[in-house]
Parts: C-alpha cells; sequence; structure tokens
C-alpha cells in the first residue's frame, strides 16, 4: 500500500478508505504479531537486603533457528533471560550478546514453529513511511500504534552512550516497548524500537515521603527513536561464534561539509565530510587527523555521504591500510589511516 | 485437565487451599506445561511479598485514645501520686519554714506560713498533646487539612524494604544537533 | 481453644477492669493496626479505626461468649470498620497513587534504584485498589496468615466464599503488579485487559 494509491482511493471512493486502511493495518497486524516477543530479564542486585530486580521488554525473532533481537540495556547484565512467544510458550534466552554502537542486543532460544521477521530494504524507508510498532507496552501483549517516520541518521544519547544513525519516528512508544518490531506498511521490519524523548526527569518527594520519578518542564510529544533494520543484519552476520560483533572503525566523527562552505572551498558537488570529532589515542588521531580536516576520498573513492562513508569502514573484516584524500587549510594531502576492528 | 480448566485453581495452589484432588490436578498439569508452572511460581514470589508485611515496626500506641474514650475523666494514678507527693511536700516545706520562722522570729509576733495552700491544685488535669486525636473515626474529608480522599501514609519512622520491578523503556537524555554527525 | 489466662483477663473486663483491658490492647494492638493499615493505608485512618475497634469491643464486651475465640471477634469489628469506612465515603475509588515503579533510565541502576522503589510501597499501591472485600481476604490470608476458617468467621461469610474471594483478590493483585492496566468496578465485576 502506498501513500499515492491511499490517495487516489480517496479521491475516488471516500468513504471505504477507512475500511480499506482497517484492513491493511490488520493484515500487517496478523504478519507481523508472532514474531514479537516478550522479554522478562532478572537481575539479582547483590546487597544486604538481597533486593531482586526484574525488568519486561519486548524482542522480535529475527530467525527460524531461535535468534531473537530486541534493545541493549533492558538485557544487558542479566542473570537470566525469559522469553514468553506469541502463543504463551516460555522458553529460556540463551548466548546473550549485546552492540552497544547499535543499542541492540540479540539472544538466542529454543522452540519449534518460529515465524521470524522480514526485514525491509532500507532504500524504501525514507521520512513520511508508515512506521507501525508493535511490543509489550506495560505488559499488554501486541500492542500496536501507528506513526510515520520523521526523520533519518539521527543521533540521540541515551544511557550515558551516544547512538548515532537511529531512525526518528512519531510512533508513541511506551515502557515495556523497548525491542519492539517497527513496521513499514508491507510488515517488514525497518527498525527496533530503543528508546523515547521524555521530559526531564527529576525526584519529587511522593505521598510516602520518598523519592520519586517526576516531570520538570515541556513535555515532548511523539518523539521516539528506533535502531534501523540495517544494524540488525550487520549484527546479525557479523556476530562472532564466542558472542561477540566485530566492525571496522577510524575513531572519527564527520559531517558532510554544507553548500556554501563547499562553494568556497571549492569543492565539487556533494563532495566532502569534515571531521567533527577526534577520538584520542583511535586510528585517525594516530594517523594525524585533526578536526575541521575535510576528507575527500576515501581508499580511492569520493565521499559523498557520510553514513555511507560509516557504513563501508564498518563493514571491514581485517585490518588495512586506507588512503585518504584530505583537504587541509585548502591543501589537498594524502594520509594514510589504518582501519581497526574492534571486538565488542 | 488443561491450562483453561486449571486457570481458578492456579492462584490458590500455593497457599493451600486446595482440596487434594484438586492439588493433585493442578501439579501433574504443571509438570508438562511451562506457561502454567511459570504462573504457579509468579504467585509464589507475590505471597513471598505480602507475608513479611505482617508485623512491621511502627505499629502506635493505642491505649491513651482508647483511655480518652472508655475512661475519661480519671487522672492518671502516676499524676496523682505526684499531685499528693506536692502537696506533701508542700506542707513539710511550709512546716519548716514555718519553724524557721519561729526560731528565728522567735521573739516576733509574725509566725504565719508564707507558703498558701491554694496556690496547689492536688489534681492538675493530664496535659493534653493537641496533636492526639481522640478513639473516633474521623471520617476523610471532615478533619482539618484532610484531603477528600485517603492519602496513603506510613506510621512515623516506619522503613519499608525493597524490590525493583519496571516495564523498560530508555530514555533518550539529550537529541545531538542537527549537525548530523556520524561516527565510526 | 482460647488460652485461660486470656479468659480470666476478659472476664475481668466484663467487670469493668481497665487495667485488664488494658494487658487486652496491648497483646493486639500491634496486629490490628496493621490490619486496618493494609485495608486503609493511611496512618491516622488506621489509627483511629483501631482504636475505634477497642472501645467497641470493650462497650460490647460483656455479651462476649467466652468460649469464642476473641480475636476472631476482635479482627471481624476491625475488618467491617474498615470495610464501612470505605463504603462512607462518596468515592470508592482511593487516591490515585503513581505506581512507584519505574519509568526505567537505560539501565536499572542498582544503587539509585534501591531507595526509590520499595515493595511495601508497592504492595501498598496495589493493594489499595483493590476493593475493600477481596483486599481483607488477601491481607487475612496472605499476610496475616489466618486459616480460611478463621477468615470465614472474620469476615462473616463460607469457607467457599473466602476461596472464591481470595483466587480473584490473587488474581487481581497479580494483574496489578504485573503493571496491566485493571479496569476495577464493583466487587466480582472487574473487566480485566490480557
Amino acid at each position: 500500500m502506498h501513500v499515492s494509491f491511499l490517495l487516489s482511493v480517496l479521491i475516488l471512493q471516500d468513504r471505504d478508505v477507512l475500511l480499506e486502511m482497517e484492513r491493511k493495518v490488520q493484515a500487517i497486524l496478523e504478519k507481523v504479531r508472532p514474531s514479537v516477543v516478550s522479554i522478562t530479564s532478572r537481575h539479582e542486585v547483590k546487597d544486604k537486603t538481597a533486593r531482586k530486580g526484574s525488568l519486561r521488554l519486548s524482542g522480535v525473532i529475527v530467525s527460524t533457528d531461535g535468534l531473537v533481537v530486541t534493545e541493549a540495556s533492558g538485557v544487558e547484565g542479566a542473570d537470566d533471560v525469559s522469553v514468553s512467544l506469541w502463543d504463551d510458550r516460555i522458553v529460556s534466552g540463551r548466548d546473550l550478546v549485546v552492540d552497544q554502537p547499535s543499542g541492540l542486543a540479540v539472544l538466542r532460544i529454543e522452540a519449534d514453529g518460529l515465524r521470524p521477521a522480514e526485514l525491509a530494504s532500507e532504500e524504501g524507508v525514507r521520512s513520511g513511511c508508515f512506521a507501525f510498532s508493535i511490543g509489550n507496552a506495560f505488559g499488554l501483549r501486541g500492542n500496536v500504534q501507528m506513526g510515520l517516520v520523521s526523520g533519518l541518521r539521527r543521533s540521540i544519547f541515551v544511557g550515558g552512550h551516544v547512538l548515532d544513525d537511529m531512525i526518528q519516528m512519531t510512533t508513541p512508544v511506551n515502557p515495556g516497548d523497548a525491542g519492539a518490531f517497527v513496521a513499514n506498511s508491507e510488515g517488514k521490519l525497518i527498525g527496533i524500537v530503543n528508546s523515547r524523548y521524555s521530559v526531564e526527569r527529576s525526584w519529587v518527594e511522593n505521598l510516602f515521603g520518598q523519592d520519586q520519578a517526576g516531570f520538570r518542564g515541556a513535555m515532548p510529544e511523539s518523539v521516539s527513536f528506533a535502531t534501523p533494520a540495517g544494524a540488525v543484519e550487520f549484527l546479525l552476520r557479523r556476530m562472532s561464534p564466542v558472542r561477540k560483533v566485530s566492525r571496522g572503525r577510524l575513531g572519527i566523527g564527520v559531517r558532510m561539509v554544507e553548500g556554501g562552505m563547499r562553494g568556497q572551498l571549492g569543492l565539487p558537488v556533494g563532495v566532502g565530510a569534515e571531521v567533527v570529532s577526534v577520538e584520542k589515542n583511535g586510528p585517525a588521531a594516530r594517523a594525524g587527523l585533526v578536526k575541521h580536516d575535510i576528507l575527500l576520498k576515501f581508499d580511492g573513492e569520493p565521499v559523498t555521504d557520510a553514513t555511507g562513508l560509516r557504513r563501508k569502514v564498518t563493514e571491514f573484516m581485517e585490518p588495512r591500510k586506507v588512503v585518504l584524500e584530505v583537504m587541509r587549510q585548502r591543501n589537498i594531502r594524502s594520509i594514510e589511516v589504518i582501519v581497526e576492528i574492534s571486538n565488542q | 485437565m488443561n491450562c483453561e480448566e486449571l486457570r481458578d485453581w492456579i492462584p490458590l495452589y500455593g497457599g493451600g487451599e486446595l482440596q487434594p484432588n484438586e492439588r493433585i490436578a493442578v501439579e501433574s498439569h504443571i509438570g508438562s506445561c511451562a506457561s502454567c508452572a511459570r504462573e504457579v511460581g509468579d504467585y509464589r514470589e507475590l505471597r513471598a511479598c505480602l507475608a513479611p508485611l505482617r508485623d512491621g515496626e511502627g505499629a502506635p500506641d493505642l491505649w491513651e485514645g482508647i483511655q480518652q474514650e472508655l475512661f475519661p475523666n480519671r487522672t492518671h494514678p502516676f499524676e496523682r501520686v505526684w499531685g499528693l507527693a506536692r502537696y506533701a511536700a508542700v506542707w513539710v516545706a511550709g512546716v519548716g519554714i514555718g519553724f524557721a520562722f519561729y526560731t528565728v522570729a522567735r521573739q516576733a509576733v509574725l509566725l504565719k506560713s508564707s507558703v498558701s495552700l491554694e496556690s496547689v491544685r492536688a489534681s492538675d488535669p493530664v496535659r493534653q498533646d493537641p496533636g492526639q486525636p481522640k478513639g473516633r473515626v474521623v471520617p476523610a474529608g471532615e478533619g482539618p487539612g484532610e484531603p477528600y480522599e485517603v492519602r496513603p501514609t506510613w506510621p512515623p519512622g516506619f522503613r519499608p524494604r525493597g524490590f525493583v520491578e519496571g516495564h523498560h523503556l530508555p530514555r533518550v537524555e539529550r537529541l545531538i544537533g542537527a549537525n548530523e554527525e556520524v561516527r565510526f | 481453644m482460647p488460652d485461660p489466662e486470656e479468659v480470666r483477663l476478659l472476664a475481668r473486663c466484663q467487670q469493668g477492669d481497665e487495667k485488664a483491658f488494658r494487658e487486652i490492647v496491648d497483646r493486639y494492638q500491634r496486629r490490628t493496626y496493621w490490619i486496618a493499615h493494609h485495608m486503609l493505608g493511611n496512618y491516622e485512618v488506621s489509627k483511629d479505626i483501631s482504636q475505634e475497634a477497642f472501645v467497641r469491643v470493650f462497650k460490647n464486651i460483656r455479651h462476649f461468649d467466652l468460649r469464642k475465640n476473641f480475636y476472631t471477634w476482635l479482627y471481624q469489628i476491625v475488618v467491617n470498620l474498615s470495610i464501612d469506612y470505605f463504603r462512607k465515603r462518596s468515592h470508592h475509588k482511593t487516591a490515585d497513587l503513581e505506581e512507584v515503579e519505574e519509568v526505567a533510565d537505560a539501565k536499572p541502576d542498582p544503587e539509585r534504584a534501591a531507595d526509590r522503589t520499595e515493595v511495601q510501597g508497592r504492595v501498598q499501591n496495589v493493594l489499595h485498589r483493590l476493593p475493600p472485600r477481596y483486599k481483607a481476604v488477601l491481607t487475612l490470608r496472605d499476610i496475616q496468615g489466618f486459616s480460611c476458617e478463621e477468615i470465614s468467621e472474620i469476615v462473616g461469610c463460607t469457607n467457599a466464599t473466602v476461596r472464591w474471594r481470595l483466587h480473584r483478590a490473587r488474581k487481581l493483585f497479580k494483574a496489578m503488579w504485573d503493571g496491566e492496566d485493571v479496569e476495577v468496578g464493583e466487587e466480582g465485576e472487574e473487566a480485566r485487559e490480557l
């Protein structure tokens, strides 16, 4: 179902549009629901009073042999993880792999008759696309929400880390939805629910005289984030048997040069990524790259897209020397850098 | 028996309220059904949370309020003794002082005691603590400054114990600006 | 079987002996208070109701059959007073309490969370939302540990009713505890979410 199709139907047959849309949404739900699981992760907090804790979130089955993807912080450091399937079977989650840069975690379950999610191709995902989330908000199984993709490649600071390349959507998500299935209008996976932007929390005194979460300031509406399906696919591909995720890296942060500046520097159209940050002692730092350097070519190829460059680098399987063409103070020079492979 | 049929019995299993045949039915079912077994475990956990609440510290002493209601206008026995003691002490002091005056002012005409007994009452009323409610139920909304609904409050000095649980969704602390820096 | 020493105390109470009654109050006040508290949630009200219960006991002690268990009668009064308290108020729903559970941050920080979320606070939050009659059986059974028979005496219904209420109460409690949204109507009629 495409938006344009909807519009034409709307023009021709006004009153049936809603019914049609309803049917399509229901079809998506039917397709997607069996792939959504409920996850309970238990943490033993070891102190004098021996308190225990458990978190409940969502997850998505991504392979028939039992791989389940969810949001990382919900299961990180758990003593045990149990997964409840759509038909109420409960199984144990094992072999937990946590990948912080993407905010994802993968675990394995043993069960038959699993219905894995179908991953959508990345090109199809654009601002304005539908984004349905199917998760377990507040323990409500298979809870569905509807929204639109607001933007791509957003960077957020959550849980003490920066996450890049996140999908921003208007789809409301609630506690319990971390790890939920984000589906497009074809019922394919475009992302995994990660977080939402909400008001600054402060501790206020509740009626018991205890500190409790309270709110301060303006309340954001409908600003939620999901890890794109591309990251899921990368994770599954790069996950090693020893449960580490390897990715290539340079220790650098770049952003495409703005139009006006490009003209000033005489750069060709669409080319040039400015270095915004350099990680101390990282590969880029050791190679001598500094802030404000402009990357023109990477490994012989023009740099036209920062995210594309990032993909290229992360896909490296082994450390390798790469030649960069860099503009510094209007002078062009070649710099050699060794792409490092890191294991999370 | 299947899950549906046993649904009503499962909450009663852990507390031992089932008849023997019912208990056996549940036991044989949970041997093969993970989800019902899990539910039984959940109920057991909940009971484990409730049981320690039985005798908390901080329960107030109720006697004073009860006494006000049932046995009013009676002086506290201690107060009565104290009143008597004061009375007696005053007498002793009075006699002592009188004697002193007498011995000192032997030649003088004055032999009057300087303490007047009327200034000491034998039964001073018990000191009332204004914060003490009487032994009478005050419906919400009628007490001074009482909210219209029951506000949960603990006895002063009561310290509850802990358990952490929640539905998970990380909160974005900060949106990183429009410059869309890409890191790798 | 009533304790003979207690029977002697009660007999003296029947004669109006203040000291004897004080002993009785000392023995039972703590449990009485907590039963009231778990029903009502509020310190002042629980204290008032507990005191009222003892006052009523003393006023009616002459009619009490010394062969019966005293505590059953006392707790009967406490539970009834508590239930009546709810009925008298124009609002059946109690204060809408914020769930004490956290809207979790990225990582469940044990140090921070420990002081903030308390089981007793949480239990009270959930108990508070149960209808009075369910709350009564749940409190008496799972908190105070009375037998179903004792409960049927205290609450004044059959054993079967106690069992039924207990199973509804535990189910409801569990549903609320699990964070499910439960619409609580009149007793016996709650609409339950998944």
